[in-house]
């Protein structure tokens, strides 16, 4: 590292964000990994060819140049949260058709349809507005719950989907499904058992919420615990202290020598 | 494209499976899943930078490929239950991906070919198979268009006659299909003629295809002569005259029998 980038990070002062007081600060290491799986992580190349390995080459000149993925920036409009697109979006940017042509602004969208999703775990069919990658996936991962289970976050994005495998997880996590079959129940739970290694229950308690509701969660949890004031508990642990040192007065025996030093020898 | 549109919906109605209640998907706009790349590629960033300066020009994109476009992947299958035009109870088929998700996971009609699933479902006696089978791939479309067919025989309404195999022969071939004589079993009591009472009525014969499926196949009685006094003519189509039978006994097997696919609008219409 150089000097200069050395003096920027000496005298680096972190920009103050919803993270670093208040509640957000205050909220547990569960959901601020969640939050990294969904907000921070980089999502599978959706609408743009990865390009693979760490150097290219270009084959006419032999000049060697890193490989450096840039994803397009998407974007995620209010519908996108209430459908499941499989990591499809909107993108906005410019075409330009020719070198001397003007660019012009261009939206790209994806091909969405009203379907129907059906949940092993949950043992529901639900409507819900998919592109075609979402079906495909779903046919590759050979069922709905398994590809909300094995996909991240944030591959998944959409706040719908990350609260239906909310639901999985902790119907997974609490045995709750199927309640009037045990036997069905028993073979599904079998089948998905092994997805709930990767959380623990705290984890899957605060997966799948927004920012807002795990605030509004975190206040909750805090509001539940009583407050006693710490003068009680301390006067509480000095009359322990207090009956214990009299316990200890009463039950002081007398120090006695088991020889006498001063009787005489020939006694 | 509205053809197609059509059909889609009509299948839907048809099957009213669970997609049939919702709205009519296929009206909206039609939009593409895109695969794009940059005009400009962006330039090289440093090790302690996340992002490269990019300017207005590395947001101009070039179209590399519509997804929707591609040819739809196949998906492996293992059947539930018998579904007509695709395969029989526990066989492995294997159909394109969105049809396969829409028409046959969904209503539960058939699993994913998992290891597990096909050590579950899958049935592979062939010799049962073999008994289940049909004699030919086309057998089950011979059949349906066999027992809904209207088939009129036209007999003389001068001269006497009785009805035999090769009056049936004769009346399918007018109608577009070669039976022979060998494969038709006639109703066990005699019909005779000219008789007007008998005008219009039905009855069945047999047919028997390749030796093993049997169809019931429905047959009209219809007066004919060139002479155009006494020429019985009718002002509705076929479908539309009611069906009654020659023998009372064979009533309820004819009703049972598919009808004509307008039989049903008409009646619909007529009740209104």
């Amino acid at each position: 590292m150089s000097m200069k980038h050395l003096g920027k990070t000496l005298y680096y002062i972190p920009r103050p964000t919803r993270w670093t007081k208040g509640i957000g600060a205050a909220l547990p290491e569960e959901y601020k990994k969640f939050w990294k799986e969904w907000k921070l992580q980089t999502p599978t190349a959706v609408h743009y060819i990865e390009q693979k390995g760490k150097y290219v080459k270009n084959e006419e000149t032999g000049e060697v140049r890193p490989v450096q993925n840039v994803p397009l920036p998407l974007l995620y409009p209010k519908e996108f949260h209430e459908g499941i697109w499989g990591g499809e979006a909107v993108i906005q940017g410019f075409t330009k058709k020719h070198k001397y042509a003007r660019r012009y602004p261009h939206f790209w969208f994806p091909t969405l349809k009203k379907s129907v999703v059906y949940s092993e775990v949950l043992d529901k069919y639900i409507s819900v507005v998919v592109t075609n990658r979402t079906i495909d996936l779903i046919n590759e991962h050979y069922g709905f719950d398994h590809y909300l289970l094995k996909t991240p976050a944030c591959d998944l994005k959409s706040e719908l989907a990350l609260k239906i495998k909310r639901e999985i997880l902790l119907s997974l996590a609490d045995k709750t499904l199927y309640p009037d079959n045990p036997l069905k129940r028993e073979e599904i739970y079998n089948n998905y058992k092994e997805y709930l290694t990767a959380y623990t229950r705290d984890e899957i308690e605060w997966y799948g919420l927004t920012y807002t509701e795990a605030c509004q969660k975190w206040m909750k949890h805090c509001a539940k615990k009583e407050v006693r004031p710490l003068k009680l508990q301390y006067r509480a642990e000095l009359i322990a202290e207090l009956e214990q040192s009299q316990e200890a007065e009463k039950t002081i025996t007398k120090w006695k020598l088991p020889w006498n030093p001063f009787s005489s020898k020939s006694d | 494209m509205l053809k197609y549109t059509q059909l889609c919906l009509n299948y839907l109605k048809s099957h009213s499976t669970l997609l049939s209640h919702q709205n009519n998907v296929l009206v909206q706009q039609s939009r593409n899943t895109y695969i794009l790349k940059r005009k400009y590629p962006a330039p090289l960033y440093k090790k302690h930078q996340r992002f490269p300066r990019m300017t207005h020009k590395h947001f101009i994109y070039e179209y590399v490929e519509n997804t929707n476009r591609r040819k739809q992947k196949k998906i492996d299958l293992v059947l539930l239950e018998n579904v007509k035009n695709v395969g029989e109870k526990g066989e492995k088929v294997s159909v394109t991906s969105q049809r396969a998700y829409e028409s046959l996971i969904l209503p539960k009609l058939a699993v994913y070919a998992t290891p597990e699933n096909l050590k579950k479902y899958l049935i592979e006696d062939e010799m049962k198979k073999k008994l289940s089978l049909n004699s030919s791939k086309f057998v089950t479309r011979t059949i349906d268009i066999l027992s809904q067919c209207y088939l009129p025989i036209t007999m003389s309404i001068e001269n006497p006659w009785t009805i035999e195999k090769w009056h049936v022969r004769v009346a399918f071939r007018n109608a577009g299909y070669i039976v022979p004589e060998d494969t038709i079993t006639l109703p066990k009591k005699t019909i005779s003629g000219p008789d007007l009472n008998i005008e219009n009525k039905e009855f069945y014969v047999i047919v028997k295809i390749n030796n093993q499926e049997e169809v019931k196949v429905r047959c009209k009685i219809h007066h004919y002569t060139s002479d155009p006094e006494n020429k019985v003519i009718y002002e509705v189509p076929f479908y539309q005259l009611p069906s009654i039978a020659i023998f009372p006994e064979d009533q309820s097997i004819l009703d049972s029998l598919p009808k004509h696919p307008l039989a049903d609008t008409i009646d619909d219409d007529l009740k209104k």
